[in-house]
């Protein structure tokens, strides 16, 4: 068995491989907090503490990917298969507004389009950038931490520093080992593993916020705006709950009677309505094709349950230190460093409000919000601990003037506090991360050998109708569309498409087919023996005697007997 | 005798409900908040019994769930332990293994058995193991540090579960009830050393680095093995980092707060959080501690025929049956089985090729009185599957080298019991 770098993993010891990165990483950062002793004005100290978070996320990243056989995620989860097949569709050059549903508007476009254009159009190279991105993403994410707090904040000689702990905070501090026992599992894995392109949307959060810290006329409000809008581009969600957050910016601001409240006000009600304004198409396509206006009976959560601890207090003294680095970045001297705190305030206050969104079956989309928690509890205990740890050191060496290795000494201090609360040290995907061991079984041959013959035969342009529970299988391993699958919402025109599928399936009305093959480019059609959902008395053997249907794939695997027709045109001889 | 322990079991039956675990944290927050309430109130005892109280009532809601001998049948290890000491209970003779023909394995609940405590109790090592080492967490700060606010701070943050979230050694002392004797000796050692002025300044001395390589020990332990016994000796050196360093905290909340009463307020948020994202508060032992389902979901039906064979075969009796069985027949049937429960141990049984011989002559219905009398196997056991042996063959009916099987116990959900007769 080979993994997505092309290594053969036969005969592996994954414990060792796990064991030797854990390791490695506990080595690197005590020896970083050694190095860091010695900065005297916080520069290099910080650039240690980044290079330690860049170590990390790519020791945890390398651990859980190259034991794998496949994509992370395969076998195992619906929405990753889903990204596989959009990615897949847009690789092969049809349009990224659109899903593995044919001609079905799609909600998140940003990420496939990104996906094939590093992968250059080629689907083959899809699988290997799924397995890049998210240690690209997890780093770019340390980066524009970094970036932006040490561009928004005044210049200070603890500024590095105090941007290289937020940045590690926000990337290694957001989870706990026993988060896989828990309702939401674990915030990295199934953050930065499982969606980066939802990590994206975290990426563009801070540069987002130092526009608008930054913004002090129209031009640069509307700039805002337009950064705000590429949140919304990314993850929707996440643009959601940064405007969420900008409110608690403004209401704190007139609530502490602030100078600037006027200009906080303005400046955050400007961005907030040029991104309304650019992303308002998207958001009425969100509005009218899903229902999140509607109560439902799998988003009511009982009013007891453990929600309102989950959120701040399983990360247990961390949350207390984010307290205090999101108390102290608002009280500093930025203004980023007031949106931002208002950000990690405005997170818990919403999360606190799902128990009673779940009275009304309006507790949508908690992993979300838990994780966006998670992200701003993380960023603020890294700041938190160092502040503390500075604080305190000032203090006991005498008094608020700085002394040549103060800084220096806090950080490595600060270092090795964290280090066995920091992922990378504990990660053992066997153990924590379901994904990471479903995808280190290789594909079942009743999906991998129909996908492979699908790849090498088909058209690029053949669109598939059938089994809609295979219909993810066929976008995501064997790049094809498909007419309806169950992963996805219903496009609108869902009746007509159920009528042509209808008529492929029960030998129906010309038209249909025609329309089918016109409107749609309807190919192939694909069962298998198990029964369909929407059809479950129709067999492979009775789609062998319809006229309009020629078998062009038929197997029987040990799970399942898998048939490929092809779509005869009216007139046309098979 | 038997009101008890159907009430355990209806105790059991309720707390096992996941519906309970929402209300339970609820509780433990409430423990919490009064904890830390009364700490900045300047009630330090208080806060440290109501913490203490909350921490035990968190344990004891997952302990008291865990039915037959934790780990039994789930790690190979544990299961070689429980099986010596159900074996060391009552059969006959007691000097050997619980594999027929193997000697006798030593762990701390099989040298319990032998020593005469009943193997009623020795099941509840584990649970007893577990509360012991919360009590300890407690008692040591107090035991160690002479000033009474600040062994309070210190046990009262350790009845947290210490100040790294979500790291706590109960599953390891639950799993391995000896690390508690090697942490009470640890402390014994500790109270010794700490008699001596010399060290006490050489501790003060060298105390950033003692905390750096406590943190560095505890984060490679965790680090060379997830799980287990490394979690526990991570726990225990961070927890002796607490107990070295907690006075810190005190004083870094002083600075920060600039007055007692507001220092107050800022350690009893900290430990409020300390409870709260504590491993107490967070266990889940059905999710985190292997064998803990199979322990509290004892197996009815494999029960009925072990207390059978329990009750009515001799101390001395080797009972032949599938290696599947060989555990089970051990720990709660208490008679010596011919067959380690896993092949990979098959290697360090003598006379393998013979004893896997003899159990297929008692499937075909004829075991010699040779090899059953080689390893002294009394019954055989078959479970549902196992095809019953059939009747005696006319021919060999009158061969006195082969041994007849009589059955003696049946059920419906088809385990049968046989002794082997020799005939006559």
């Amino acid at each position: 068995m080979m993994n997505l770098f092309g290594v053969a993993i036969d005969g592996l010891d994954t414990s060792a491989l796990l064991a030797a990165t854990r390791v490695t990483f506990v080595i690197v950062t005590l020896l970083g907090a050694w190095l860091a002793r010695r900065d005297s004005d916080g520069r290099s100290g910080g650039r240690i503490v980044f290079w330690i978070g860049v170590a990390g996320h790519s020791l945890a990243w390398v651990a859980t990917m190259f034991p794998l056989v496949g994509v992370y995620g395969m076998n195992a989860s619906q929405d990753r298969e889903n990204h596989l097949g959009w990615a897949n569709v847009v690789a092969l050059g049809f349009s990224p507004l659109h899903t593995y549903q044919v001609n079905h508007l799609h909600f998140e476009p940003l990420w496939p389009l990104l996906t094939a254009l590093a992968s250059g159009f080629d689907v083959d190279a899809v699988p290997r950038v799924f397995q890049w991105s998210p240690l690209i993403v997890g780093l770019a994410l340390l980066v524009s931490i970094r970036f932006a707090w040490t561009r928004g904040q005044n210049p200070s000689e603890t500024r590095e520093a105090e941007a290289a702990f937020a940045a590690m905070g926000a990337l290694l501090l957001v989870a706990v080992p026993g988060d896989f026992a828990g309702a939401f599992r674990n915030p990295w894995a199934l953050t930065f593993l499982l969606k980066p392109n939802h990590a994206l949307g975290l990426v563009l959060v801070p540069l987002a916020a130092l526009t608008l810290a930054r913004a002090n006329s129209l031009g640069t409000r509307l700039f805002a705006g337009f950064v705000l809008q590429l949140v919304g581009w990314a993850f929707v969600i996440h643009m959601g709950l940064f405007v969420g957050g900008l409110v608690v910016f403004a209401a704190l601001s007139w609530m502490t009677k602030r100078t600037e409240r006027t200009r906080d006000l303005i400046d955050a009600a400007t961005a907030v309505g040029a991104n309304l304004l650019i992303v308002s198409p998207y958001l009425v396509m969100l509005v009218v094709a899903y229902p999140f206006l509607e109560g439902n009976d799998a988003y009511r959560i009982s009013f007891f349950s453990e929600r309102p601890f989950e959120g701040p207090l399983r990360l247990g003294p961390l949350f207390a230190l984010s307290a205090f680095g999101a108390w102290r970045a608002y009280h500093g001297e930025g203004r980023l460093g007031r949106i931002l705190a208002s950000q990690w305030l405005a997170a818990h206050v919403m999360w606190q409000a799902f128990p009673l969104l779940g009275l009304v079956g309006h507790a949508r989309e908690q992993d979300e919000v838990f994780y966006w928690c998670r992200f701003w509890t993380g960023l603020f205990a890294g700041v938190g601990v160092w502040r503390a740890v500075l604080m305190t050191m000032r203090q006991v060496r005498g008094g608020r003037g700085t002394r040549p290795g103060t800084i220096g000494a806090a950080t490595a201090l600060s270092l090795t506090l964290l280090l066995p609360s920091l992922l990378p040290s504990w990660w053992d995907p066997k153990i924590m991360d379901q994904y990471h061991v479903a995808a280190r079984t290789p594909l079942p041959d009743w999906v991998a050998d129909p996908a492979r013959f699908i790849r090498s035969t088909t058209s690029r342009e053949a669109v598939f109708a059938g089994d809609r529970g295979y219909a993810k299988w066929i976008a995501a391993y064997g790049a094809r569309r498909v007419l309806l699958a169950n992963a996805l919402n219903l496009p609108n025109d869902f009746r007509r498409r159920i009528e042509i599928e209808t008529a492929l399936l029960r030998d129906g009305d010309q038209s249909l087919l025609q329309e089918g093959r016109d409107r749609y480019g309807i190919e192939y059609v694909l069962i298998t023996s198990n029964p369909m959902e929407q059809a479950p008395d129709i067999t492979i053997d009775m789609l062998k005697e319809r006229p309009h249907l020629a078998a062009v794939y038929d197997r029987q695997f040990r799970l399942a007997r898998v048939a490929i027709f092809k779509v005869i045109q009216p007139g046309r001889k098979p | 005798m038997m009101a008890p322990v159907s009430f355990l079991d209806d105790v059991r039956a309720v707390l096992s409900q996941s519906e309970l675990v929402p209300a339970l944290r609820a509780v433990l927050f409430l423990f919490g908040f009064f904890g830390a309430l009364a700490w900045a109130r300047r009630r330090f005892g208080l806060s440290v019994f109501l913490l203490a109280l909350g921490g035990s009532a968190g344990l004891c809601f997952w302990l008291i769930q865990i039915d037959s001998p934790l780990g039994l049948g789930v790690d190979p290890v544990i299961t070689r332990e429980w099986s010596q000491a159900g074996v060391n209970s009552a059969a006959e003779p007691r000097s050997m293994g619980f594999v027929w023909g193997t000697t006798a394995e030593w762990s701390l609940v099989a040298a319990l058995v032998s020593a005469g405590v009943p193997l009623g109790f020795v099941h509840h090592v584990p649970q007893i193991a577990v509360l012991g080492g919360f009590v300890l967490t407690i008692l040591v700060p107090w035991i160690l540090i002479r000033n009474r606010a600040r062994a309070a701070w210190t046990a009262a943050l350790l009845a947290g579960g210490g100040l790294w979230p979500d790291l706590s050694g109960f599953g390891a002392l639950a799993l391995k009830p000896s690390l508690l004797g090697i942490a009470c000796l640890g402390i014994g050692l500790a109270v010794l050393a700490g008699r001596s002025l010399g060290l006490r300044r050489a501790l003060r001395s060298h105390d950033t680095g003692i905390a750096v390589g406590l943190v560095g020990l505890a984060a490679l332990a965790r680090a060379f093995q997830s799980g287990g016994g490394a979690d526990a000796v991570a726990w225990l050196g961070l927890a002796l980092l607490t107990l070295l360093q907690a006075s810190r905290l005190r004083t870094a909340a002083r600075l920060m707060s600039g007055s007692s009463a507001g220092a107050r307020r800022l350690e009893s948020v900290l430990l409020l959080c300390v409870f709260c994202g504590g491993s107490l508060f967070w266990w889940n032992p059905p999710r985190s501690l292997p064998g803990f389902l199979e322990a509290r979901d004892k197996s009815v039906t494999l029960g009925k025929p072990l207390r059978f064979i329990s009750e009515n075969t001799p101390p001395e009796s080797v009972i032949l049956a599938s290696p599947d069985y060989s555990a089970p027949i051990a720990a709660l049937a208490h008679r010596r089985v011919l067959f380690a429960p896993r092949l990979e141990d098959e290697a360090t049984i003598p006379g393998p090729p013979r004893r896997a011989r003899l159990l297929a002559q008692a499937h075909e219905g004829r075991p010699t009185v040779r090899l059953a009398g080689l390893f002294s196997v009394t019954h055989l056991l078959l479970g549902p599957g196992e095809p019953t042996p059939p009747l005696p063959d006319p021919a060999t009916e009158a061969d006195l080298d082969v041994m007849s099987l009589a059955p003696i116990y049946q059920d419906a959900k088809d385990f049968r019991v046989f002794r082997l007769v020799k005939k006559k």
